[in-house]
């Protein structure tokens, strides 16, 4: 069962993410999402009816939902860049501790390339063109998805084939950077712990469904964890090839 | 369960008129206003064709919501009438006390006279 299930438990479960997902791609604020699924699982409870029976189809239903002024989510450009701070710090850990472990195995100095920065922009910039944009990748997913990953395997190259030294640092330097913008960005994280709703329920006494405590620390220390297993295919790399 | 009597492209064109009839009684929730409809010959009004019908009450400022917490269910929205939507209804039911009397009679002038000069 998911969240849109827990809180809305008289509509089917397809139905639901249909319609959410209309109403996503048409720019809806995360109220009048939860409003609009709200007010089908209160009528489908009353009646008995399954969604379908009482509202027919979930897409129709979402585009017939009105939406203007404070029913549009409004994000800005300052928002996604607010909410992806912790994120930008952790990555920047996370590339620079896959430089100092392949520099340590290779015996060098730590090279930050132009492709370790083109990279970090490059999925900054990603980051916030997909939250800017969900509303198209939902209306046109198979093109819209399609394109994200190509973007993204793209970005993934970057530090691969742009490997020109843009400056270095010792190891001990690159090292402790690395490790304070990961524990940084852990901490930032779970200090901030504003994880938006993505569906508001506007009924009294209704709670947002928490997902469960290891999955939140988990997205929390994503970073560090996906650093500990990149390190770990990058020494079994360095060990195989040598 | 009650039977539609009329037919329902009659129904379709007094709808937004019934359900400002049901909420000049005082605010109520959707399924409500769909049995109450139910109840006065209106068939089975799915949600489908109310709530949008609703919101856009709602968008024209003649209807406020409100959700209010349940009792042993889930919470209900409610919906009551502004003072605009008050007067809007009392025109359009003045309106239509008029129309339906004008077809009143230019039908019952068929029926009386056989045919329609």
């Amino acid at each position: 069962m998911n969240a849109v299930s827990q809180q809305f438990p008289s509509l089917d479960r397809s139905w639901a993410d249909a319609a959410m997902h209309e109403l996503i791609a048409r720019g809806a604020s995360s109220a009048a999402i939860g409003d609009a699924l709200a007010t089908a699982d209160a009528h489908c409870a009353d009646s008995g009816e399954s969604a379908g029976e009482a509202f027919g189809d979930p897409r129709a239903y979402a585009a017939s939902v009105p939406l203007s002024g404070d029913r549009l989510a409004h994000e800005q450009l300052g928002d996604y860049l607010a909410a992806a701070r912790p994120s930008i710090v952790g990555l920047v850990g996370m590339m620079l501790a896959f430089r100092v472990l392949d520099s340590q195995l290779g015996g060098t100095l730590v090279p930050v390339t132009w492709g370790d920065v083109l990279g970090v922009v490059g999925i900054l910039a990603f980051s916030i063109a997909i939250a800017r944009y969900v509303a198209v990748i939902f209306r046109h997913k198979v093109a819209g998805f399609l394109v994200a990953w190509v973007c993204a395997l793209g970005l993934i190259m970057l530090p691969i084939l742009l490997t020109t030294p843009l400056f270095t640092l010792r190891v001990w330097v690159a090292a402790s950077l690395a490790a304070a913008a990961l524990l940084g960005s852990a901490i930032w994280a779970t200090a901030i712990d504003d994880e938006p709703d993505p569906v508001l329920d506007p009924r009294p006494g209704a709670e947002p469904p928490s997902p469960p405590r290891a999955f939140l620390v988990l997205t929390r220390w994503l970073f560090v964890v996906a650093t500990a297993v990149g390190c770990g295919l990058i020494w079994v790399i360095h060990s195989v090839a040598g | 369960m009650p039977v539609n009597p009329y037919p329902s492209e009659w129904l379709r064109g007094v709808l937004v008129l019934a359900v400002q009839r049901v909420l000049a009684d005082g605010p109520t929730y959707g399924y409500a206003i769909a049995v109450a409809l139910e109840e006065q010959g209106f068939g089975t009004i799915k949600g489908g064709t109310l709530y949008p019908l609703l919101s856009r009450l709602e968008e024209a400022g003649q209807v406020t919501v409100e959700w209010r917490a349940g009792e042993g269910g889930p919470g209900r929205k409610y919906y009551a009438l502004t003072d605009s939507g008050r007067a809007a209804f009392e025109s359009e039911a003045a309106a239509w006390a008029g129309f339906a009397q004008h077809i009143t009679s230019f039908v019952q002038a068929h029926t009386e006279t056989g045919a329609v000069r």
